[in-house]
């Protein structure tokens, strides 16, 4: 797929934009173009967080997918119990092998790395916000200590506060929430 | 509550589900794809368990801190 230099292009499934857009934050995709989704998983967006679907920067392209799996995704996707959408997306990975693949599914990252592609999810997402100078790491740490209470995301609590921990020590935070 | 399936053991759970999920679940059994609502959630919960192992995900989210704060595009 052709693309201007400094664009990046991203094929996600349901997870993360659910996910972002459940904390407010699916603003934190705007610079990946295009952000490529299935047919599969915008119907599944649409069914379980169609809001997200209307944000107002996110501009998401859709893809009818129709070509089958490659034989190595086909016996990855029966082995690791993929879902359509999951399978879907990584179809297309196989057609933009320089993309970003976003996903929070462990099986579906699984496949993704053996395929040796590049995967990453929301928890990547909102930290990276930092490094791009999105946001502060003051916001987010807030982001990540909303994620239980706003989210559908699960994330191991010790795990969340390993996570937060590192930020505040990286970034001479002070240690209080 | 103890019962028995397939002569594996079987705890009785009881949770709830949002209505939408509900109509879903209870579309598939109308439709036959499944024979009743506890054969999805079962399946669901298997399917679940299986791509969901601690330790991966533990990693996943780790090699994700890295990305997030120190990687490259």
């Amino acid at each position: 797929m052709a693309k201007s230099e400094g664009e990046i292009v991203a094929i996600s499934d349901a997870g993360p934009i659910i996910h972002l857009d459940e904390l407010a934050s699916l603003y934190l995709l705007s610079d990946f173009n295009p952000l490529i989704i299935p047919k599969t998983v915008y119907a599944e967006i649409e069914n379980h967080r169609h809001v997200a679907l209307q944000h107002p920067v996110i501009v998401f392209k859709v893809i009818d997918v129709i070509s089958p799996p490659e034989p190595q995704l086909s016996v990855l996707s029966k082995a690791l119990s993929l879902d359509k959408g999951e399978l879907e997306s990584l179809i297309l990975m196989h057609e933009n092998p320089e993309a970003i693949f976003l996903t929070d599914d462990g099986a579906a990252r699984l496949a993704s790395e053996s395929l040796g592609y590049k995967v990453h999810g929301t928890i990547g997402i909102i930290l990276r916000a930092i490094r791009k100078k999105v946001r502060t790491p003051k916001e987010v740490v807030e982001l990540l200590n909303i994620i239980p209470k706003k989210t559908t995301l699960f994330v191991r609590p010790a795990l969340l506060e390993d996570i937060i921990q590192k930020i505040k020590d990286e970034y001479f935070m002070e240690d209080n929430k | 509550m103890k019962i028995e399936f397939k002569g594996e053991h079987m705890k009785a759970v009881c949770t709830e589900l949002p209505d939408h999920l509900y109509q879903e679940v209870k579309s598939l059994v109308d439709k036959g794809w499944f024979r009743n609502e506890e054969d999805i959630i079962l399946e669901a919960l298997r399917r679940f368990l299986d791509s969901h192992k601690i330790e991966l995900m533990e990693k996943f989210i780790r090699e994700d801190v890295e990305w997030g704060l120190h990687g490259k595009e």
